[in-house]
């Protein structure tokens, strides 16, 4: 499947933002469509899907837009990949964003570079898990199996559903048994100007998701002063 | 809570405030009422004078034009004669005839004394002295009994060798009986002792039969002054008229044995005339007894002030006293009677020792215009005394309730009062979390109470929910600061990164512009997490960690990470458990730690410590490098402002220090930041509690 084939919406408010992130887009060859409210934006969804939708959460008055319209989608579609692209970076907003089942939460300025690199992998996967094509890439390190192409984590067995930012973080602590410090795991989720507390707020919720699985988890090692390590 | 600054000043509270005044104010009831009770009672004893007179009135006006009742002759009055009436005292028991005039009482004082002035026999034609003596009539019990006080320095008493009767001292009476006779009889005796009494010839020398009387007793006693006779016999001897004399002889040579002088009860003037006896007109009693007037002492005199009728209050027949009314009129009122007696009616009053007032009315009685005598009234105030004590006492306990009541209501209320005021001062300080930020909108105590206090109450909810929307503006302020900040930011960011790909733009330009966009994100990033720092971590779940397993590796991973410094850690490598959020402390070591980085010289030691006692966990960082000044160490966790500069050259705005100090009081602990006593650099301690194991 070609980029070409897909249709990612932008629901921004401020003009120059939106164009320029359209305009970076288009030419990495996805076709762009551009909303600066919610109203217009829920009619045009009412016609057809796109496949990706950045949001921004306040749409000029309309504060609680951008979650609004996440909601929206996701009744439309549960699997629908929505990076919410906003300037309300605190805590709270992340945390209920994210539970609203977007699949990523970045605050501006974001590096255009970065949020194309997002995209990309977040079409994969949505490509990998929707059509089905299931080579077995998955890797076995004791009790977890990782899929990377799929982005689907097992724990003993039992999926653990993360966002893919999460899965990103998962797979660096993994993949460096010494550790990954902080600044690695802001670098590996390609998160921009990030606070130590982004990333915190990530493997909280990453613990979480994996205790729901099995409530003696305790992989995932905090290393005071440093970062986070897997020690299983 | 707000932390109410307390001076030592006298607390003085309302209950204090409001029993002093009541004891102020309430006490001066009772003085009140007593002043009432004075007035009440020289209002009541003013009215019963009143009264009283109305009553001497009454009676007067029965007793106007009734001559007969006073037995006053209706002849033209010789006042001589009148006044030479022997008045009849009533008595209130039976004399017991024995020579001693105690059982007279009161009576003895009004003992009428005659002498020379009514002597109607001198044989010695004044060259002897006359005797003297002393006379007391009274009836009771329908006879006339009489004491005879005679002085006589030589009593010569009857001999039975002598025939004749006047041959000794005797004491003489002539009296007019039922038909008009007159009757004389003599007491005699030959010793002290009962006496002899015999009917006499006009001449005084032969008994008329030889036979004693024996209806008229007599008993005769020496005394120092010479003899006493008491006598009795029945008022029925008596003509209506009622006359009667009584005469003294005396012999003073009991050889020659003959009378020497007679001294009567008739002046000489009126020689051959006898004494008007004046009784209490029975009539007379009967009539004031009939009017009524039971609770007072009534008393009828007549124009020579002799008591004709007497009635004693029902009172004082009880207690058995007769009335002294009479008896001491002329003490108690003579001038009452005076004035009477010339035609006013007055009223008296005169305080008894025992603190009671006798009030005294009178009014004359007239007969055909003359006076013919005067009512008096007496009664005493005990009465209204009394009940003026009996309401005294019942006001002094009624007004003691009710000053009780006042008190205890008073008390209550100001309670009530000054429970209402200090629940609106800790709603008023609760609404204020210690650091002085607004944590409620709305005072709920007393806000639909109608007085001063629902006002002020009011009047707070409406300033707190005024402070309420400015603190959330200024709240506001970061996030719409982030919002239209990195707004704009994000534009340039991307303009940036356009142009770096550009080769036409300078690089060096572009990449002091990207620098300076990244510390402008950080900054409001910092802003943001400062100004969220609270409701992050009030989202946090709180869980048991090991303290000092946590900063040991945390201070052995930052060695690791910062190369120019030296770290070095104090302190056990396990074993503190506290409760809380272990990224929480490291986030705050991290600030910490940076803040330490900042202002410590470059290759200098940064040192952490670990300390506990019983209860609490000392983590202390200290760092050498700039001292902070004494002026600002107090307030340098509370502002966002740097009172340093930096040597890294990143901005630095204090948020570090005060995200820090949130998370330590978030763990129910304190942060504390001072210049080491060497004054080398600057220490942070960190007071967490244990938890108990």
């Amino acid at each position: 499947m070609s980029e070409k084939d897909n249709i990612i919406a932008i629901v921004e408010d401020d003009a120059s933002q939106r164009q320029q992130y359209a305009e970076a887009l288009r030419n990495c060859g996805y076709e762009v469509v551009e909303y600066a409210d919610r109203q217009t934006a829920v009619t045009a969804f009412e016609q057809s899907l796109p496949d990706l939708a950045i949001l921004d959460i306040m749409l000029g008055d309309d504060v609680g837009a951008g979650f609004e319209l996440c909601r929206y989608l996701k009744e439309k579609d549960s699997q629908f990949p929505i990076i919410f692209l906003t300037s309300r970076g605190n805590e709270l907003d992340k945390i209920y964003g994210l539970q609203l089942g977007a699949w990523d939460y970045q605050t501006k300025p974001v590096s255009l570079e970065f949020l194309i690199t997002r995209i990309k992998s977040l079409f994969q996967i949505k490509d990998s898990t929707s059509t089905g094509k299931h080579t077995d890439n998955s890797k076995h390190y004791g009790d977890i199996t990782i899929d990377d192409a799929s982005m689907t984590i097992l724990w003993k067995g039992s999926p653990v559903n993360l966002t893919p930012t999460e899965f990103e973080i998962l797979r660096a602590i993994i993949n460096n048994p010494e550790g990954v410090s902080i600044e690695d795991l802001i670098r590996a989720t390609r998160q921009g100007v990030v606070e130590d507390n982004t990333i915190n707020t990530h493997i909280l919720h990453i613990r979480k998701k994996f205790k729901k699985v099995d409530t003696a988890f305790a992989c995932i090692k905090t290393r005071y002063g440093f970062g986070y390590g897997w020690l299983c | 809570m707000l932390s109410v600054s307390k001076k030592h000043r006298a607390r003085f509270s309302l209950n204090l405030q409001i029993i002093a005044f009541s004891f102020l104010f309430l006490l001066a009831l009772p003085w009140l009422g007593n002043r009432y009770m004075d007035e009440m009672k020289e209002f009541l004893v003013q009215g019963q004078g009143d009264a009283q007179l109305l009553a001497a009135q009454a009676i007067a006006t029965v007793l106007h034009n009734r001559a007969d009742l006073f037995n006053i002759s209706n002849a033209p009055s010789n006042s001589l004669i009148e006044q030479g009436s022997l008045y009849v005292y009533p008595l209130d028991q039976r004399i017991v005839l024995d020579g001693y005039g105690s059982d007279w009482n009161l009576l003895l004082a009004q003992k009428r004394s005659f002498g020379p002035e009514s002597l109607i026999y001198d044989r010695t034609a004044g060259s002897l002295s006359p005797v003297t003596f002393g006379l007391l009539l009274g009836e009771y019990n329908k006879h006339l009994y009489g004491l005879v006080s005679v002085n006589d320095s030589s009593i010569v008493y009857r001999h039975p060798q002598y025939s004749r009767l006047d041959s000794s001292d005797q004491v003489r009476i002539e009296l007019v009986d039922k038909n008009a006779d007159i009757k004389r009889y003599v007491i005699i005796t030959e010793a002290a002792g009962t006496a002899s009494v015999y009917e006499m010839h006009e001449d005084w020398a032969r008994p008329l039969t030889g036979q004693p009387v024996f209806k008229l007793n007599a008993i005769w006693r020496e005394t120092a002054q010479g003899y006493d006779v008491e006598f009795r016999f029945p008022i029925n001897w008596l003509s209506n008229d009622q006359h009667l004399m009584i005469s003294v002889a005396d012999v003073s040579s009991d050889t020659e044995r003959k009378i020497d002088t007679v001294v009567a009860t008739l002046h000489e003037d009126n020689a051959g005339e006898l004494n008007k006896l004046i009784i209490r007109s029975p009539e007379l009693d009967r009539i004031i007894k009939g009017l009524g007037y039971a609770d007072s002492n009534v008393c009828i005199v007549d124009r020579y002030r002799r008591v004709r009728a007497v009635l004693a209050s029902q009172e004082q027949q009880d207690t058995n006293t007769q009335s002294q009314l009479c008896t001491l009129t002329d003490k108690v009122a003579p001038e009452l009677v005076a004035k009477a007696l010339l035609g006013e009616s007055s009223v008296a009053r005169s305080l008894l020792s025992s603190g009671e007032a006798l009030v005294l009315a009178s009014h004359p009685i007239y007969q055909d215009g003359e006076i013919n005598g005067a009512v008096l009234v007496e009664k005493n105030s005990a009465n209204i005394l009394f009940k003026q004590k009996a309401s005294l006492n019942k006001i002094i306990i009624a007004t003691a309730i009710v000053v009780l009541i006042a008190i205890v209501g008073l008390l209550l209320f100001s309670s009530l009062l000054a429970y209402r005021i200090r629940n609106l001062q800790k709603e008023v300080s609760s609404a204020f979390d210690l650091d002085g930020r607004l944590i409620a909108n709305e005072i709920n105590s007393s806000s639909k109470a109608g007085d001063e206090v629902g006002e002020l109450s009011r009047v707070f909810s409406t300033l707190l929910s005024q402070l309420k929307s400015y603190t959330g503006f200024l709240e506001s302020v970061p996030r719409t600061l982030r919002h239209e900040i990195l707004n704009p930011l994000n534009t340039i960011s991307m303009a940036l990164q356009k142009m770096s790909a550009d080769q036409h733009f300078d690089a060096v330009l572009i990449s002091s512009a990207n620098k300076a966009s990244k510390q402008l994100e950080l900054i409001v990033h910092s802003l943001t997490e400062a100004a969220h720092i609270d409701d992050s971590l009030s989202q946090d779940e709180k869980e048991s960690f090991d303290l000092a397993e946590l900063l040991s590796e945390y201070v052995s991973n930052i060695s690791l990470k910062h190369k120019v410094h030296i770290f070095s850690y104090t302190g056990q490598a396990s074993g503190i458990t506290i409760q809380g959020s272990d990224l929480r402390i490291s986030q705050m070591l991290d600030k910490l730690k940076d803040n330490a980085i900042d202002f410590s010289d470059t290759g200098s030691e940064i040192k952490f410590e670990l300390s506990r006692d019983q209860q609490h966990a000392l983590i202390s960082i200290c760092n050498e490098g700039k001292l902070i000044p004494d002026e600002v160490l107090n307030n340098l966790c509370s502002g966002i402002i740097s009172h340093r500069h930096a040597g890294s050259g990143e901005p630095h705005l204090g948020i570090g220090l005060y995200v820090a100090s949130r998370i330590a009081r978030y763990h129910n602990g304190s942060l504390n930041i001072f210049n080491t006593d060497s004054n080398k650099g600057v220490c942070v301690e960190i007071e967490l509690p244990i938890q108990a194991s």
